[in-house]
């Protein structure tokens, strides 16, 4: 989508255009997937989501109303009711296969290096503890590195509910990791 | 004789406010129990206050945490094959839909035209039996 083109427009034309829907699709499919990758944990489940999101998304493009807010908004909207449904009707033990990000960095120092890929491993770990309103929350800030206000829009929120929720999921983070860490040294 | 009537009725007067006292008693036994209930809660409070970490190092300890939600959330991208391949099947989706919804509008433009068309055979014959019930000739006013 070029910057001129309002988006509005351009999502009443993927209404009817399959190819302008399809530009949507590549514009959007690495978010959406990286949100979903984060909230199941797995990438087996997150090709299966994505692939459901933008499913349900050319299913219902026709009835979209465009209220102001972006079409990123609708479509995480759509993945985190996906994940929310994943995480109801499993059954199966969670997975947590979160490694390979953690393994990914570089290595200048080996010890270093470790304890990091350590602490990373276990704020992985806390986080997907949290509740589903925090994860969102936590991932359109640092993965998606988007503002307050982007994510009120997502998440339906006012900014300062959204700036509160920031707060106290930092918190209890940070409590959360305080005890870990105790428990861990006794 | 009447000192000793003046020290029945201030026994009597007495008697007479007994419960009231007992009652009192009560509710300062009661109200003693609440204050030293809040003062070993503020005590309490006070201590755990003091086993707490300054503001400071609590604000050292989140930007600890930030930079390392920074490191560690990071964005993940899908397979290439995979994102491909369902780019492509939402193109043949996209496609198969879009035609579905003009076969849709089709249908509904031939079902609108019929009914209309049979909505306007039914007036005609109604017309025409109408005049050959009267008698008078098709077509005359």
């Amino acid at each position: 989508m070029s910057q001129a083109q309002p988006e509005a427009e351009f999502v009443s034309r993927a209404k009817t255009d399959p190819e302008v829907f399809g530009q949507l699709y590549e514009q959007y499919v690495d978010k959406i997937y990286s949100y979903i990758y984060y909230r199941t944990g797995n990438h087996h489940d997150a090709e299966d989501l994505t692939a459901k999101t933008f499913y349900q998304a050319l299913q219902h493009i026709e009835r979209y109303v465009d209220r102001g807010f972006p079409i990123s908004a609708w479509l995480y909207r759509i993945a985190h009711n996906l994940v929310a449904n994943w995480h109801r009707d499993r059954s199966r033990r969670q997975v947590i296969a979160l490694d390979e990000i953690a393994l990914a960095s570089q290595r200048h120092n080996p010890e270093s290096e470790l304890e990091l890929q350590d602490d990373r491993r276990l704020l992985l770990r806390l986080t997907r503890r949290m509740s589903a309103d925090r994860q969102q929350l936590l991932i359109l800030k640092f993965v998606e590195q988007m503002s307050n206000r982007e994510i009120a829009q997502i998440m339906g929120r006012t900014e300062g509910a959204v700036k509160s929720l920031y707060h106290r999921t930092l918190l209890a983070l940070r409590e959360a990791w305080a005890t870990e860490r105790e428990s861990e040294s006794q | 004789m009447q000192g000793e009537e003046l020290d029945c009725a201030g026994e009597e007067h007495l008697r007479s406010l007994m419960p009231q006292m007992m009652l009192n008693t009560r509710i300062a036994q009661s109200l003693g129990k609440e204050i030293r209930r809040a003062a070993a809660q503020k005590m309490r409070y006070r201590a755990a206050m003091r086993g707490r970490m300054p503001l400071e190092d609590v604000v050292i300890e989140l930007r600890k945490l930030v930079r390392l939600l920074c490191k560690t959330l990071v964005p993940v991208r899908p397979r290439s094959e995979f994102a491909r391949s369902l780019g492509e099947q939402l193109q043949v989706r996209g496609t198969e839909l879009a035609a579905g919804r003009q076969r849709r509008w089709l249908w509904l433009m031939v079902g609108s035209l019929l009914s209309l068309l049979g909505v306007a055979t039914a007036l005609l014959l109604r017309r025409r039996n109408g005049r050959l019930q009267t008698g008078k000739p098709v077509g005359v006013m």
